[in-house]
């Protein structure tokens, strides 16, 4: 008896869930939950460029709640660029709920093509003509070499560069001062760049403190905060690449190249 | 006797709630139909505007294609002539064609091809076919909810008595459906 409510109940949601008018979509990857701003699907980037990225974009996306996101995929597999990159901005949600100031820098390896996808929002600041020149100055002659970490980089420079100017901040705002090569998680990347940031005397006081902390640890604990600690790290590098998207769309604003 | 009375107010209050959530959500969607079409017009005039510099752009390098000027002209005018959906998707696939024409000779013109103006207008175009694209998509998508809602089971039965009419696609015409693609 429970096993036919089952099956019934199956029937309909399947009978309620088809929708004659889904069209056939592409394949959009699954919303990213840690490092939302770079996804290398391609695997082209390099660590640092990823770090920066991911740097770069948070401190923007904290000033301004405008994202910037590359993501690199290895082919198209016969979808049109501009459906399938206007899908995964809508799909992510890529820039704010309200003001829609979402940027996808999109490059399709294989397939030999690129996009830059701009949000309603940022239509102003990235008009198409010069997204489309900052791909032809700036990307395609790197692309065209292969060397697609730098293109990436350079073409992302660009357009972070022109967000930022449209909401009137200069680099040094945005406080991200150095990113370690070795970081390829947002968060952890943060913590370290804001660990450099702090004045010498802060770092020598946190060493002393926690110095301090760890004699009496071992002395009086037996090392169970240190225990704990270790513990509380391992748990966080799993979290890690904080923020996400803001639920932005765009209406098919950018240009598209192929070299 | 008093049970046949409670029944049948029951049954009146529940067709009265019913009709008046069914204008409610006939009325939202007809709204958002509409929002959607405005940006279709939005895109559009986008085109329109920008038709003027670039043919005067291609203008300055192959003043003798007389033929292709004139035919962007004629669709270019015949699209803001348009009033209804039908007669605009019509004019939209006219003009379409014309466009790409337009762009067609720049591959003949080595200077013109290299020229900075006209590369940026070409993206400019493109960005805007791109628009309308995903402005027509996002209407018809709308459209199609508010066409399957109006002639849906319970909707079908007030529908027609509020006013509320199905409304026409935005139809891509088959030549106008590959977007103008920039390649150098």
């Amino acid at each position: 008896m429970k096993n036919l409510l089952a099956l019934l109940l199956l029937t309909l949601q399947l009978i309620f869930s088809w929708n004659p008018l889904a069209q056939a979509q592409t394949a959009i990857p699954p919303k990213p939950t840690t490092n939302i701003y770079v996804q290398d699907y391609a695997k082209v980037l390099s660590s640092q460029t990823k770090a920066t990225i991911n740097a770069y974009s948070s401190a923007i996306a904290d000033k301004t709640k405008a994202q910037i996101v590359v993501v690199t995929i290895p082919t198209l597999d016969g979808a049109a660029l501009e459906n399938f990159s206007l899908d995964l901005m809508r799909q992510w949600g890529i820039g704010d709920k309200e003001k829609n100031n979402g940027v996808l820098l999109l490059v399709a390896v294989q397939d030999r093509q690129s996009r830059i996808e701009v949000g309603y929002g940022l239509e102003g600041a990235l008009p198409d003509g010069l997204t489309g020149r900052i791909q032809d100055q700036v990307m395609l002659p790197l692309f065209k070499k292969g060397d697609y970490d730098k293109g990436i980089m350079q073409g992302y420079a660009s357009i972070a560069n022109t967000v930022i100017k449209e909401y009137n901040l200069t680099a040094t705002d945005l406080k991200v001062d150095r990113v370690a090569s070795s970081q390829t998680n947002s968060q952890s990347g943060n913590l370290a760049a804001a660990f450099v940031a702090l004045p010498w005397w802060i770092k020598l006081l946190l060493f002393v403190g926690f110095a301090g902390l760890m004699l009496v640890d071992q002395i009086f604990f037996g090392g169970i905060i240190l225990h704990t600690i270790l513990i509380l790290f391992m748990r966080g590098g799993g979290r890690g690449g904080g923020g996400s998207f803001g639920g932005g769309s765009g209406g098919g604003g950018g240009s598209s190249r192929r070299w | 006797m008093k049970k046949g009375t409670l029944i049948i107010i029951a049954v009146i209050i529940l067709v009265i709630g019913m009709a008046f959530g069914s204008y409610n959500g006939l009325v939202t969607m007809n709204e958002n139909v509409t929002t959607k079409w405005s940006q279709v017009e939005n895109q559009l005039q986008r085109r329109n505007d920008l038709i003027p510099n670039l043919v005067n752009t291609v203008k300055g390098y192959a003043a003798h294609e007389t033929d292709v000027f004139k035919s962007v002209a004629d669709a270019r005018a015949k699209l803001a002539g348009a009033s209804t959906v039908a007669d605009k998707s019509a004019a939209d696939g006219q003009l379409n064609g014309a466009l790409s024409r337009l762009l067609a000779i720049s591959e003949r013109y080595p200077d013109l091809k290299a020229n900075q103006n006209f590369a940026q207008l070409q993206d400019e175009l493109a960005g805007t076919e791109n628009r309308i694209a995903v402005a027509r998509k996002d209407y018809n998508s709308a459209a199609q909810m508010y066409n399957t809602k109006i002639k849906s089971v319970p909707t079908v039965f007030f529908a027609s008595a509020f006013g509320f009419q199905p409304k026409d696609y935005f139809k891509a015409a088959e030549s106008a459906k590959a977007v103008p693609k920039v390649s150098f």
